[in-house]
């Protein structure tokens, strides 16, 4: 069941290329094309202000490249096409009584995770692209900084923070059956986590601050920094209660929506 | 034999609101079950209650000898409820390749064939958004039909469809009773399409069943006959308290038994009878009837 609602989301956004493309494709497109320009740019007016360019720490700062509040938007937007694209249209009723409601809900939160994925390494790709052409442009790549491993942390850090907003998305637009609200909700939240930024520090260690997706997140992009040798990273210790408060968050916004969802009478989508 | 759809007490309420009262009903196999009713009748709330998308206040349902409503059930049924559910940036073919993915449904060419069986092969590299209410019509109904279902629940589908449609609408629906053994239940405020079509009727008014059988028991159910006679006062009198007077002449409640005797009794009187003919009841007028309406 869950594997034949995948096949039918997967075919339904590939399809949806407009919404595919500014949901997941555009920010890996701008990272590139922005990356470029500051080169070339950095380069016409302030000439080479390094001897060396490093592309792994490029790739790795792309990896992160959706953790500003401002640019999970766009993810926010991809999940509020997934989730709250059946009540915009009106189609819960085409497609629920071919599939069981649990199947197609799980089906949409492991699209998204995959677009997601795909998208956050479609950015590390493209500021690594941008690496190799500093590298190019300097004559010279650092080889220093190469961890898989801190790589792989970097990932996860931006993975995990965008499935949390992925499944607070899913819940809202179960909640409210609107797409507007479904984006607009999640987008506030965002922006209140980050104004929360202003006032706590993570340089305090406070362990609760794992608890908030945007601190989270940042921890776990530390620990990926300790791991590529980076002797200045901070609230390391918090990496792993980041990790676990964040899937938490996860499978609690996921399973809340499915229960609503489940018991939800769709009278009008 | 099972029957397709059995109910025993189903109902829904929303806080006070009564959708649907407590509806014992009965739709056997192997025919087209007309649902007639006005707006608020209930119509759409049982469609919905049976294809899992709202739960039930009260009561229960069997769908196809089913008690628990699962996909492996609802996909033996096919299903076009309101106006027509589609994705705007898929074409016709991508709908239907997506509503068989998503029911796990893979024959070789049956999306060719049901956008051939429902006239539009040659718009199926067409958006959906780019379509006319008929043709968005057409495509929820191919939708429904993809998976060879047992049952098939068409709520309005003659909208937006052209006289051509409708006809072609009609031929379809008996087509796939007579030839393919699949059941249809057919809600339709078009009263004429339903008398046409359908092998049986349930008629609800309020959320509760006012009336059920078959359609020629029911438009047959009140016999009267017109008679055109002079002197009208005279025949009236000699005709009792069944009679009323119409026009030129009177009509009057009797069974068919009843009808010679009648008009020997009004010859015999010395009244002239001009014409007497049985007036046919539609399904029109047993719907107005029993809803109470003007």
């Amino acid at each position: 069941m869950i594997g034949q609602a995948f096949g039918a989301e997967l075919f339904k956004l590939s399809r949806n290329q407009w919404s595919l493309f500014w949901a997941f494709g555009f920010l890996p497109a701008f990272v590139l094309v922005a990356g470029i320009a500051e080169e070339t740019l950095a380069r016409t007016y302030v000439g080479d202000a390094l001897p060396y360019a490093n592309p792994v720490r490029y790739a790795y700062d792309g990896l992160g490249t959706m953790q500003p509040s401002i640019f999970q938007l766009f993810a926010i937007l991809g999940a509020g096409i997934l989730f709250a694209g059946e009540y915009r249209w009106e189609t819960w009723r085409a497609i629920l009584p071919r599939n069981a409601r649990t199947a197609i809900m799980i089906a949409k939160l492991l699209l998204f995770a995959l677009a997601a994925a795909a998208s956050i390494l479609a950015c590390g790709l493209a500021r690594w692209f941008v690496g190799l052409l500093d590298a190019a442009l300097t004559g010279r790549a650092d080889a220093q900084a190469n961890s898989l491993i801190g790589l792989l942390t970097g990932f996860a850090g931006a993975f995990l923070q965008i499935m949390v907003t992925g499944a607070l998305t899913m819940l809202t637009a179960v909640v409210s059956r609107s797409l507007m609200a479904a984006i607009v909700a999640p987008v506030m939240i965002l922006v209140a986590l980050d104004l929360s930024g202003l006032r706590f520090r993570l340089e305090t260690g406070d362990p609760w601050l794992a608890a908030l997706p945007n601190f989270a997140g940042r921890a776990i992009r530390e620990a990926g920094l300790a791991f590529m040798g980076e002797p200045d990273a901070i609230g390391v210790h918090l990496a792993g209660p980041s990790a676990m408060a964040m899937a938490a968050l996860t499978v609690l916004f996921a399973v809340t929506a499915i229960v609503l969802f489940r018991a939800q009478d769709l009278s009008r989508e | 034999m099972t029957a397709a759809l059995e109910t025993s007490g189903l109902g829904k309420s929303y806080g006070a609101v009564t959708a649907l009262g407590s509806l014992d009903l009965l739709i056997p196999k192997g025919m087209v079950y007309g649902v007639l009713g006005p707006n608020g009748a209930g119509k759409s709330t049982l469609v919905r209650m049976v294809l899992g998308l709202v739960a039930p206040s009260r009561g229960s349902f069997q769908l196809l000898g089913q008690s628990a409503i699962h996909a492996s059930v609802l996909r033996r049924v096919g299903a076009m409820i309101e106006a027509p559910s589609l994705y705007p940036f898929l074409t016709a073919r991508e709908m239907l390749q997506m509503a068989a993915r998503m029911s796990g449904f893979r024959e070789a060419g049956r999306v060719d064939a049901v956008l051939e069986r429902v006239g539009l092969a040659d718009a199926s590299s067409r958006k959906a958004r780019t379509f006319s209410m008929g043709m968005r019509q057409r495509l929820a109904l191919g939708a429904a039909l993809l998976a060879r279902p047992e049952l098939l629940i068409l709520d309005e589908p003659t909208n937006g469809l052209d006289p051509a449609g409708i006809q072609d609408m009609r031929t379809l629906v008996r087509d796939l009773v007579e030839k393919d053994g699949v059941t249809i239940i057919l809600s339709s405020h078009l009263l004429d399409e339903v008398e046409k079509v359908c092998d049986r009727v349930a008629i609800l008014n309020k959320g509760a069943l006012i009336a059920e059988g078959r359609v020629a028991d029911l438009v047959s159910g009140r016999s009267a006959m017109f008679i055109s006679a002079s002197p009208i006062e005279k025949a009236l009198a000699s005709a009792g308290a069944r009679a009323r007077p119409q026009g030129d002449g009177l009509i009057v409640d009797i069974s068919r038994e009843e009808a010679p005797a009648l008009i020997r009794a009004l010859t015999g009187a010395g009244i002239d009878v001009f014409e007497a003919r049985w007036l046919t009841q539609t399904l029109e007028d047993v719907f107005l009837s029993s809803t109470g309406a003007p």
